[in-house]
């Protein structure tokens, strides 16, 4: 990269320092991609966990995600990222829609999405609880544990010739 | 890494001082920086609690914690400058050349440099010192950031997303970045950009 040549003029400079001195410089992009900025909120864990609530409810009722979208008056895609747990929930209107449709009580969900204070503190336990018990324990598949035995071939192979392995 | 000579202010004598910009900076430098940053933030913190301030109104950085995301931060392809001045980084700035595109109607989907973290170290922050050391490290990194702009080719524009207190956003508006309010997909952190024209008259005002 060239060398930068700066601005030089005092008056200039003198200028901006009283001007920078009452305000906060800053810049958030990198706090956010490192997710230093989402303290305090239920996070990532209760949002997976309310898209993992939602999917299996909907199963139960044995609706499909158009079934349940067309049901709650809501937009599929919406529903679908939601399942997903790709998309934070701006609006709550969607989820009231949705816990209507589902028969539940909204309130839980407003919370798991981070759109009101957690009034229970067993929330956050209770949600991590439930995403493990969804944890499979079943024994693979003999195409999962074919493709797992031809990944660690492929991917660990490299590792022990160098010695880094073990 | 190469240097450039600038020169920041001292406040309490409000002289300019010699500094050098750095450029090529790496994630690893933040983190040197954050040895001798964070002990200093810590020290103002408990000084302002033990004074009755309220939580709320203590300076957001205090939650930050790089080291747990030191390896990730190493990880990033981002390029970075910093002012280095009687032996200390007196502010620091991370930017990203690919990415990110314009988003202000003139210039929309034109190319910018994106500017993902900048900070000046504590003893030149009044929220964490009443008499701050340095002053317009950030105004000096923001010149640097739209010169950086100039060399890509990309005539001066500038985004990033500003952490969100009146603050932070003042020193932007005053500078002439035009706030297009909060990103649903950034945390809700508002967004700011520095319009080409605005860009330039914002370095030629110092020339």
């Amino acid at each position: 990269m060239p060398q930068l040549t700066m601005n030089q003029n005092r008056e200039w400079l003198l200028r901006m320092a009283d001007q920078e001195a009452n305000c906060e410089v800053s810049a958030g992009g990198l706090a956010h991609e490192s997710g230093l900025l989402n303290r305090g909120g239920p996070g990532e864990a209760a949002r997976l966990c309310l898209a993992k609530f939602l999917e299996l409810s909907r199963r139960e009722m044995r609706q499909s995600l158009e079934g349940l979208a067309e049901k709650a008056g809501v937009d599929l895609a919406e529903l679908t990222l939601l399942e997903h747990g790709k998309s934070p929930v701006r609006n709550p209107r969607i989820l009231l829609q949705i816990a209507s449709a589902l028969h539940v009580d909204a309130q839980p969900l407003l919370e798991l999405a981070g759109l009101l204070p957690t009034a229970d503190e067993r929330l956050v336990s209770i949600a991590a609880q439930f995403s493990a018990r969804l944890e499979s324990v079943k024994p693979l598949e003999p195409q999962e544990e074919q493709a797992l035995g031809w990944f660690k071939e492929q991917a660990f192979k490299p590792l022990a010739r160098s010695g880094r392995a073990g | 890494m190469s240097r450039s000579p600038v020169e920041i202010v001292e406040c309490q004598s409000r002289r300019p001082i010699a500094a050098w910009l750095h450029d090529e900076l790496g994630a690893l430098d933040l983190l040197d920086a954050e040895i001798v940053w964070m002990p200093q933030r810590l020290k103002a913190v408990a000084r302002m609690l033990r004074a009755g301030v309220a939580e709320a109104d203590l300076p957001q950085h205090r939650h930050w914690n790089w080291w747990d995301k030191a390896y990730e931060l190493k990880m990033l392809a981002t390029g970075g400058f910093g002012i280095h001045c009687d032996g200390q980084w007196q502010g620091l700035m991370m930017t990203t050349t690919v990415g990110h595109a314009a988003r202000l109607k003139p210039q929309l989907g034109k190319p910018l440099v994106y500017v993902k973290y900048l900070e000046s170290a504590p003893w030149n922050v009044k929220a964490f010192a009443p008499n701050p050391t340095y002053g317009a490290v950030g105004t000096r990194l923001l010149e640097a950031a739209v010169r950086l702009s100039l060399a890509e080719g990309f005539a001066g524009r500038v985004g990033l997303h500003a952490l969100p207190n009146p603050q932070t956003e003042r020193f932007y508006q005053r500078r002439g970045l035009i706030g297009l309010g909060p990103d649903s997909d950034m945390d809700n952190l508002p967004y700011y950009e520095f319009p080409a024209a605005a860009a330039m008259a914002f370095l030629n005002e110092g020339e």
